[in-house]
This record gives C-alpha cells, structure tokens and sequence, in this order.
C-alpha cells in the first residue's frame, strides 16, 4: 500500500511542480477587454479598473482606429462628436456622458514667460502649446478664445499644435513653451511641473465625455458599469472631473 | 407657437436678473416701473441674441451655465435697485472697453449701441433710486476683473469647480 502511495507521489509531485511552475511563468493572459480611451482620462482609467487593455490618445485618433476596424470594445472621448458619429455610422451603441471637465490655461512652474493672465496671450511673442483642430482640446481651446475675443492669441504667439493633451502638459512642463490649454484634470496630475491660471466661466465651452460600447459585451457592459458607478464617480470627482447628474 | 416648442433661452445674466426682478411681486416699484423694468428683461433678451448671433456657433448655449443671483437679490426695491446698478456699471464699463479696443468696426458699432442702452437704464435706476449721477465719467475695466466679477453671478453645476 505505501509503495503505491509512493509511486503516485514520485510520479505526481514533478507533474504538480511542473504545473505550478508553467502557471506561475506564464505570463498574465491580456485581458479580453479593449478599451480606447481619450489621453485625459489614463489616471483616473486605470485607477477604476486596471485590467482592460488600454489604447489612449487623442479622441478623434481613436475614432479614426474604430471606423477602420480596429478591435475595440469601450470608446470615451473627451467630446460628444466622435461618439456620437460613430453611432450615427451604426458603429456604437447609443453614448452616454459620465464625466466633465474645463480648460485652464497652465504655465511651467516658476512661468519663465511671466503671463497672469489669458489677455496676456494678446501681446504675442509667446510659445504657446495648443491641441490640433479636430481633437476635443484643440477644438475646445479655438472655441475659448473665439468667446473670449482673443483668436489674433493664435497668429500672434508661435503656436505648436499637439495630437493629444498629454503632449502639451510635456512641453509646457519642460519649459519648451510658455504656456498651454489643457483640461483642469491635466493640470492637476502635473502640478508638481505646471502652474494653472483659472479661465473665465462664461467663455468655457461644456467639457462633456462620453462612453459608449463598440462591441456589447457582458466585460463591456461591466467595465462601463464601473465608470458609472459610485466608486467610478468619487474617483473621478477626486480627479477632479465634474459629473453628470446620475441617470 | 406654443410656449412648450419655444427654445430655451440663451444664458443671460442681466436678462434673468430683470425677469426674476419683474416676477417679484410686493417690492415697492410702481406698476409703470414694472413694465420698464419688464421691458429692460426683453430688451436685455435681444441683445443676447445679437451677441450670440455675433459669436456665431460659438455662442453659449442654454445649458451652458446657469445664473447665480445674491439670497434676496430681488426681495426689495432698493435691493433690486443695488444689484442692478451694479451690473450695469459692468456693462457699461465691459462695452466702452471694447468700444475702445475692437478692431472691427462693425463689431464696435454693436457695442456702442448696447452701450447707450445700457447707460440709459443705468440713468433709470438712479432717477429710480433718488441717487444723483455720478459727477465723473466711468472708465473702461480691464476684461480679467470684468469677467471676475462676472463669474460671481455664474454657476455650472455639472461642471468642475
């Protein structure tokens, strides 16, 4: 009896070894969730649910991807058009708003180019970092200054225009410009690298984010459940995002 | 037209300031300063749909802020008369700023004429109030405090603050 006790033992021990082992080499099996994401959203994304894969850049690009195939399950954009024109073209669910957010203006830390104020944009002379037309920074930015009188800022200063928000939080916190607009949720992720001056009220255009599924999926489902949800909503807010009332 | 089908008005703080003034009722204005006071409110309606015709698509939408007034803005004439005062003098102030500094002829022509039109509900207010005018002449303000004060009448509730 103990001899074949033994035999099993010396023959399963190397076997289970050899399971664990291969379990624990194997590298984590990538999630089966594609989730593309406007850059504005990476912190506080990845803090709600670290799991899915990730694609973020700026809104149009990924809208771009989508309408040509790429394999996507989750869209949020930092605007209503890209979704919103992807579902009109049958190519995601009706989109709903879970988040907001506004413009400031940021200058690097210590603000080399000594500007106090948006009007100080009038002047010209200044590096200013902005987002292209056609990303929701860019056309928020246009559509700010337009309100606030001010599109001559554009012509005036030399402008760099950047694909997505996180490259102009880079180049305004290398001091590669003197300033920049980017989202309020940016600024606050960088402040350590980026002062930010506070923009009328009036003149802000409404920030709103939607999220919509490309394909309907129960983790698609999950993964929006958990944007929207309480723990979702307080993790925005902490990031400093408006939101919708709930609905 | 139904009222239901009309579009919601475009945000306006001067606008809504009047229209709750007017639908205060026991302030102590005479009924003919009622209807002035009624007439400012469309008027001030107008003239947002001039400017916001002037903005173009980039205008505020309704929806886009709401307006925020002071607890007990229009609970009193005297206090309506105040609060008014106040907002006019930044109207009059942010116009002749722009009158002085728009490079568009056309678009500083517009000002001017939001400008006599407020500088005269301005002497309204203080025939009104019993205040005399002033002796000076009100200067331009710079657009950073004009839009600060502004602000303080301005609230986006879904919005970050």
């Amino acid at each position: 009896m103990r001899s074949i006790s033994n035999l099993i033992r010396r023959r399963l021990r190397p076997t289970l070894i050899l399971a664990l082992a291969i379990g624990l080499a194997a590298p984590a099996a990538a999630s089966a969730l594609n989730v593309f994401a406007a850059s504005s959203l990476r912190e506080v994304f990845t803090q709600i649910d670290p799991s899915p894969t990730y694609n973020f850049g700026g809104s149009n690009q990924l809208q771009l991807q989508i309408e040509r195939g790429a394999d996507a399950d989750v869209f949020a954009s930092a605007s209503s058009q890209e979704p919103q024109a992807l579902f009109k073209a049958g190519k995601c669910d009706r989109p709903v708003t879970f988040a907001t957010n506004k413009l400031v203006l940021i200058v690097p830390k210590g603000n080399p180019g000594k500007i106090t104020s948006v009007r100080s944009l009038r002047a010209g002379g200044k590096n200013l970092a902005i987002g292209n037309a056609g990303v929701p920074i860019g056309d928020y930015t246009r559509k700010l200054l337009r309100r606030l009188g001010l599109s001559r800022a554009l012509t005036r200063n030399t402008v760099s225009q950047e694909p997505n928000v996180a490259s102009i939080v880079s180049k305004v916190g290398l001091g590669s410009a003197d300033a920049g607009f980017v989202y309020v949720t940016d600024a606050k992720i960088a402040n350590n690298r980026v002062q930010a001056i506070r923009l009328p009220r009036y003149a802000q255009p409404p920030v709103r984010y939607q999220i919509c599924h490309v394909k309907r999926s129960a983790e698609s489902a999950a993964f929006i459940a958990k944007v929207r949800s309480g723990r979702g909503r307080s993790l925005l807010k902490a990031a400093g995002f408006g939101l919708p009332p709930k609905g | 037209m139904s009222r239901s089908c009309r579009s919601r008005p475009p945000p306006g703080v001067s606008r809504d300031f009047y229209r709750a003034a007017f639908k205060q009722r026991k302030t102590g204005f005479s009924a003919a300063q009622r209807r002035h006071i009624n007439r400012v409110a469309s008027a001030k309606r107008a003239h947002i749909v001039r400017l916001n015709a002037v903005l173009g698509g980039d205008a505020p939408q309704a929806g886009d802020f709401a307006t925020v007034l002071p607890k007990g803005a229009v609970k009193t004439k005297a206090r309506i008369i105040g609060l008014a005062e106040q907002l006019e003098t930044l109207l009059v102030r942010t116009y002749l700023t722009g009158v002085g500094y728009v490079e568009d002829s056309s678009t500083r022509l517009f000002l001017g004429h939001l400008l006599t039109y407020d500088a005269q509900q301005l002497a309204w207010l203080r025939g009104a109030s019993g205040h005399a005018s002033p002796g000076g002449l009100l200067s331009p303000i710079d657009l950073d405090a004009a839009a600060g004060e502004l602000d303080s009448f301005l609230s986006t509730p879904d919005f970050p603050d």
